[in-house]
């Protein structure tokens, strides 16, 4: 049997539970991720860097009523890789 | 020893994966519209009928554009934007709404004689913002269920 073929990058708790949530969607505010995952702005930051520098997520900032928002979104690489880490999983545990 | 490094293995994924149908499932309520938005929008597709039995075609355009202003006010408001629309909304759109639409009009025209203009705008107007929110409601519940059964 083959060893497991886990995507280290997005297999990471949070970094799963950002690529899951982003999955379905188009894109997601920055707020909305941190208010689901539970997680500082700190840390969130700091995954969604983590992903943003394996290709796998890109940040849209937009301005609404004078206000800054992020918006995150997963790449076409991202989608991918999540698919292929899914099919990974799906293979472990047959 | 293997057998148990594989069982651990095995355990981790299943966790991973019960993690990732979760956050799918999430995402999924998050994009669900909440009720007012169908309300909103009942009301206004409503009011496009009824200005149009009562002739009044050049506000139409007004009416369009707070529809508009809805969907983009509800967009920014949930904070999170759909991959794609579902086709099973357009589908409904256009096999039921359109014909709908235009159905309620020619409705609505022939019942001025009887009713005259005013009322026969408002019964036109009033049976297609019924059936538009019918429709969001039958709509939010496939949603939903789908989204709680994780076929996200």
């Amino acid at each position: 049997m083959s060893p497991p073929l886990f995507d280290a990058v997005i297999h990471a708790p949070n970094r799963l539970q950002i690529c899951a949530f982003l999955a379905p969607l188009q894109e997601a505010e920055f707020q909305i991720l941190r208010d689901e995952l539970d997680v500082s702005d700190s840390v969130l930051s700091k995954h969604i860097k983590q992903l943003e520098n394996a290709g796998y997520v890109k940040q849209r900032k937009s301005t609404v009523n004078g206000r800054q928002r992020t918006w995150v979104y997963l790449t076409g690489e991202g989608r991918q890789a999540f698919k292929d880490h899914i099919e990974e999983l799906k293979r472990i545990v047959g | 020893m293997t057998n148990e490094k594989h069982s651990a293995a095995s355990s981790e994924a299943h966790k991973a994966l019960d993690t990732i149908q979760q956050m799918k499932r999430s995402a999924m309520r998050r994009a669900t519209p909440p009720r007012w938005f169908g309300v909103a929008i009942a009301l206004l597709m409503g009011t496009l009928v009824t200005l149009a039995v009562a002739d009044m075609r050049q506000l139409q355009v007004l009416v369009i554009l707070g529809i508009g202003l809805v969907i983009v006010y509800q967009s920014q408001k949930s904070g999170v934007a759909l991959k794609t629309l579902p086709i099973k909304l357009v589908v409904i759109t256009l096999i039921l709404l359109l014909p709908m639409y235009f159905g309620t009009i020619v409705v609505g025209q022939l019942m001025t004689p009887v009713l005259g203009q005013t009322l026969a705008a408002i019964f036109g107007g009033g049976v297609f913002a019924i059936a538009v929110y019918l429709l969001s409601l039958i709509e939010r519940r496939l949603h939903l269920s789908k989204s709680a059964a994780g076929k996200s």
